[in-house]
């Protein structure tokens, strides 16, 4: 957003009448498959990994945000080499020492002075807790 | 990433006025259609949506990453005979949730059992789940991870009951008594729960070799052991929510090395209390019986004396004592649970000598 407003001052975004989305690069998914391929991760690593995403949630719920689509395939993994946390047996081709754990897709992610719809989408079943199920008979 | 290109097609928020046909027509779509495994992640839920149900998200992500990627309910739908999850619903309404490996690291399973309970108000909040983690990554990265892996279940409850405790409030429990509480409850019946299905003699072994690292106890004694946890400390009038404990809410477990010469002496004169306490309860109970039911007192007397007295007799008895049979019981364990004490005394006054020869 910073760049985006920058180069809205110096002119050059006005010429298109088009809308633009600048989004920061995130390195790596934390994704179901990601966590297949890395088999030899330790307990130490995969709490840090769930740790970073509480930690994101937290700062949510902490502002009065409910995220309601929280799965492993909402988060990712980024790197950041200031105040992340260390990655110990990261192959070393991915190059990673630090890495942050980033919450994503707030597509279905609620403020609690919305209005609450009766019906709505959301999310996987298999994440959904029982009293938010539909009930289908 | 596949997945984030198929969703977002469907995630269309729809109100109760705006549900039109096709709306309609494309969730049953989605409900029917088995084969697709990403158009299966979307279903139609109406219900409540907040930081309870994320708690449980949550809980089913822990689930994903300790098993390391693996689909969640995949094997439970495989083993039933589920093809959609729209069938799957019921049996998590009865209280199914992916099942746990016993590898898997003590702290994610009750995590995830903490994360799942059926009552959503009785999960914990981020910011407790935030810290449980950074105790326990603290502690791999200072102790390593077989010094962790030793730690005893009690021991894991306790450090994630100091957890609970809300700075910002002067150090008020807030995750409190009853949430630990149905912590450990919650894992048990989540055990069980899985053990009905699966016929599992094995599992409950593996259990009782989780839960304890002495063997020696039988099962009734740890059934006892856990209800002493849990409701004999601290005072009876207050409600749970009310009480707030400054030390641990579990004891530590008992030392199984020999102990040291100094924390002998401690541990006699504990023992001793605890003797003295036992001791009182029991005159409160006697004193009980005798103020609240002087009349069966007599009666059991005479039955005493008479030996041979009639099956009626015996049956309006035994209604009238139903109270007094109670409080024998309880005099009962407080016998057995004096004889287990001056047993533990008598070992410790013993191993002094044992420690001194040996050293």
């Amino acid at each position: 957003m910073y760049i985006l407003s920058e180069y809205y001052h110096h002119g050059s975004l006005q010429s298109y009448l088009r809308y633009l989305f600048i989004l920061q690069y995130i390195f790596n998914g934390f994704s179901p498959s990601f966590l297949r391929k890395q088999q030899q991760l330790s307990w130490l690593e995969l709490m840090l990994l769930a740790k970073g995403a509480a930690a994101g949630l937290m700062h949510m719920h902490a502002i009065g945000v409910t995220h309601r689509d929280i799965a492993t395939r909402n988060m990712l993994i980024d790197r950041d080499g200031k105040s992340g946390e260390p990655f110990f047996s990261f192959p070393a081709k991915f190059f990673i020492n630090m890495f942050v754990v980033r919450v994503i897709d707030f597509g279905l992610a609620k403020e609690d002075d919305d209005v609450v719809n009766l019906a709505s989408i959301a999310g996987a079943p298999t994440c959904a807790a029982p009293e938010s199920t539909y009930k289908y008979h | 990433m596949l997945a984030h290109l198929h969703v977002p097609l469907l995630k269309v928020r729809i109100s109760t006025t705006n549900l039109s046909l096709l709306s309609v027509f494309s969730l049953v779509f989605f409900l029917r259609n088995t084969n697709s495994h990403f158009n299966l992640y979307v279903a139609l839920q109406s219900g409540e949506y907040n930081e309870y149900t994320d708690a449980y998200g949550f809980g089913v992500m822990l689930w994903e990453i300790a098993s390391r990627g693996e689909e969640p309910f995949r094997r439970e739908m495989n083993e039933k005979g589920i093809k959609t999850f729209g069938n799957l619903v019921p049996y998590v309404l009865q209280g199914m949730r992916p099942r746990a490996n016993d590898n898997w690291h003590f702290l994610f399973r009750v995590l995830m059992s903490w994360c799942w309970h059926p009552d959503m108000k009785r999960r914990p909040f981020f910011w407790i789940i935030w810290k449980v983690l950074n105790e326990y990554c603290r502690l791999l990265h200072r102790d390593g991870e077989e010094v962790v892996g030793r730690m005893t279940p009690e021991k894991a409850l306790d450090i994630i009951s100091n957890c609970c405790v809300d700075e910002s409030k002067q150090g008020e429990r807030i995750a409190t008594f009853w949430q630990t509480k149905g912590l450990l409850d919650e894992y048990l019946s989540w055990r069980k729960y899985d053990e009905g299905e699966d016929d599992g003699s094995e599992e409950e072994e593996e259990e009782s070799s989780d839960e304890d690292d002495d063997e020696d106890e039988g099962k009734g004694k740890d059934k006892v052991r856990d209800i002493d946890i849990f409701y004999t400390k601290g005072p009876k009038g207050a409600s749970p929510g009310q009480v707030r404990y400054q030390n641990s809410i579990l004891p530590s477990a008992e030392p199984s090395k020999k102990p040291s010469s100094k924390n002998q002496s401690d541990d006699s004169n504990a023992v001793k209390e605890e003797q003295a306490e036992m001791l009182k309860r029991i005159q409160n109970l006697k004193n009980k019986q005798l103020t609240e039911s002087p009349v069966v007192v007599e009666k059991e007397q005479q039955k005493e004396s008479s030996v041979a007295t009639s099956t009626s007799e015996s049956s309006e008895l035994e209604a009238s004592l139903g109270e007094s049979q109670q409080v024998k019981n309880e005099q009962a364990l407080m016998a057995e649970r004096l004889q287990a004490l001056k047993q533990r005394q008598l070992a410790s006054a013993g191993s002094p000598d044992s420690s001194l020869g040996s050293s």
